[in-house]
């Protein structure tokens, strides 16, 4: 975002800001690789001020407030930062505090310690049920959590433990995967790698002691190793500064990305409401429709440029398949049969994303 | 009837018109009505059915312009049956 303002707009007409309390700027679909031991996480992490502007003001430091009226954001430090426009994109807080029954025995992989964690209880696991669950919605990257079974199949067989170990997947839905196009070939590759499915399932409650998980729906299903997806939340600050209500989701129009209610403040990314993927990629293609009408506002002109829905993601079915999906608000996707070429393409994603997409260059 | 809640979840696909539903129905307690807009064709199976299997209403299902509306009562969510 950052980048893509900086380059419409010259340090001598503008200060830019960017507030974070740490630089550390964590590339997340590499957490499906580190729960296998296939990367690093010292490998996910840039500091993003070696990617942006010099002359783009990098404050270290935590917003706690947005004073609207005034147009100021207070940070932790007890700074104020003045703004004419404010573009928030804080992402989506890993919530495990708000399920009373979640504890240390439940593994996940929606942060690094979490996703490394992981990966030693997947080696040392050798016998027994292994279900991949989801605790709330909405979530990052609605495939993950079967791109992580459909992997651990991969991982287990080339391993020569797949015979003693089952793996079940519950989907909050009546199908394995939400978009009906791309769910027609997800169900058949579930089928295919033995993986079970359980639809209509929203987990509600879970028992670590009997290693049990119950869904609102009133069933239940017995876990020998639990994976899942954590509850996901907005951040606090949102809620007290009286931005977002509830689960501290930004209430976001899903065009022009304007927070609703609000004058010069703009949402991108998993902080929104928008009832799109929570995905690096629409992030991506939100950026420059926010950077086009921050442009348009300091030049007194209409801001006329809209975000179409527009999000594209890998899908990996194995280690060295994958698919490709791209869709937005009026075409649905259709995906590809599995391929050996979006594998490749995901594998060289990474150095992609950190040349090229988070500098704004594409 | 207490409230009704409004989703316009037209044009999502992903992660979809009934998580929409889902998350709306979890927070929010018996009596309640929803209101959920949907141009998800999937919409018409997927919602009535988990509407059923999770023990809520449907009070009525709307054609309108390119899109549905489901009008759903908030029922009494399953008791939960924990062994200890
Ligand atoms: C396992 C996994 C796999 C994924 N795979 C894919 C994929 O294949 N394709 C894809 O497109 N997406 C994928 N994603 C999703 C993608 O990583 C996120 O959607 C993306 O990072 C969202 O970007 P964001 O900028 O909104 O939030 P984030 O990247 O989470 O960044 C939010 C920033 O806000 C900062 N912040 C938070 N609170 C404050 C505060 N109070 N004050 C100041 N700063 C604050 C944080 O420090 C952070 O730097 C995946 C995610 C996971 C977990």
């Amino acid at each position: 975002m950052v980048n893509k303002l900086a380059k419409k707009l010259k340090s001598d007409q503008v200060d830019i800001s960017i507030i974070d309390p740490h630089f550390n700027h964590v590339y997340q679909p590499g957490f499906l690789f580190t729960m296998f031991g296939r990367d690093k996480t010292r490998n996910l992490i840039k500091d993003t001020r070696d990617m942006i502007p010099k002359w783009v003001n990098a404050v270290e430091d935590k917003v706690t407030k947005v004073d609207t009226e005034n147009k100021l954001v207070h940070t932790s430090e007890g700074d104020e930062v003045k703004y004419d426009y404010l573009v928030l994109a804080t992402g989506a807080r890993i919530a495990t505090d708000t399920a009373e029954w979640w504890d240390d025995s439940i593994h996940h992989f929606y942060t690094p310690p979490a996703a490394d964690r992981l990966h030693e209880a997947l080696q040392s696991f050798n016998k027994g049920r292994i279900v991949v669950s989801i605790a709330d919605l909405p979530y990052k990257c609605p495939p993950a959590p079967i791109e992580a079974c459909m992997l651990m199949d991969d991982y287990y067989r080339k391993n020569g433990k797949r015979d003693d170990i089952e793996i079940v997947y519950t989907s909050p839905i009546n199908r394995a995967f939400s978009i009906e196009t791309t769910n027609i070939r997800v169900e058949e590759y579930l089928k295919e790698k033995n993986i079970e499915f359980k639809t209509l399932f929203n987990a509600d409650y879970v028992d670590t002691e009997e290693k049990l998980i119950e869904s609102l729906e009133g069933e239940d299903i017995d876990y020998d190793l639990l994976v899942m997806v954590p509850p996901h939340r907005g951040h606090q600050f949102l809620i007290d500064s009286g931005i977002a209500e509830g689960k501290g989701w930004v209430p976001t129009d899903k065009e022009t990305l304007e927070v609703k209610g609000q004058e010069g403040i703009w949402a991108m990314g998993d902080c929104t409401d928008i009832p799109t993927s929570k995905a690096g990629s629409t992030a991506h293609y939100q950026a420059p429709v926010i950077a086009a009408n921050i442009v348009s506002a300091i030049k007194n002109k209409p801001k006329n440029k809209t975000y179409d829905g527009h999000v594209q993601c890998f899908f990996l079915t194995e280690f060295g398949k994958s698919m490709f999906i791209d869709f937005n608000y009026s075409t649905p996707p259709k995906p590809s049969p599995s391929r050996k070429i979006w594998w490749w393409l995901k594998r060289g994603f990474k150095p992609l994303y950190f040349t090229m997409i988070a500098r704004g260059r594409v | 009837m207490s409230q009704k809640i409004v989703i316009d979840a037209r044009g999502a696909y992903c992660p979809g018109p009934l998580m929409e539903l889902v998350k709306t129905i979890k927070e929010n307690t018996i009596g309640t009505v929803v209101e959920l807009l949907s141009s998800d064709e999937g919409s018409i199976v997927d919602i009535p059915k988990w509407v059923e299997k999770a023990n809520h209403k449907m009070v009525e299902i709307i054609e309108d312009d390119g899109f549905r509306h489901f009008v759903v009562e908030i029922g009494e969510k399953k008791q939960r049956r924990r062994r200890r």
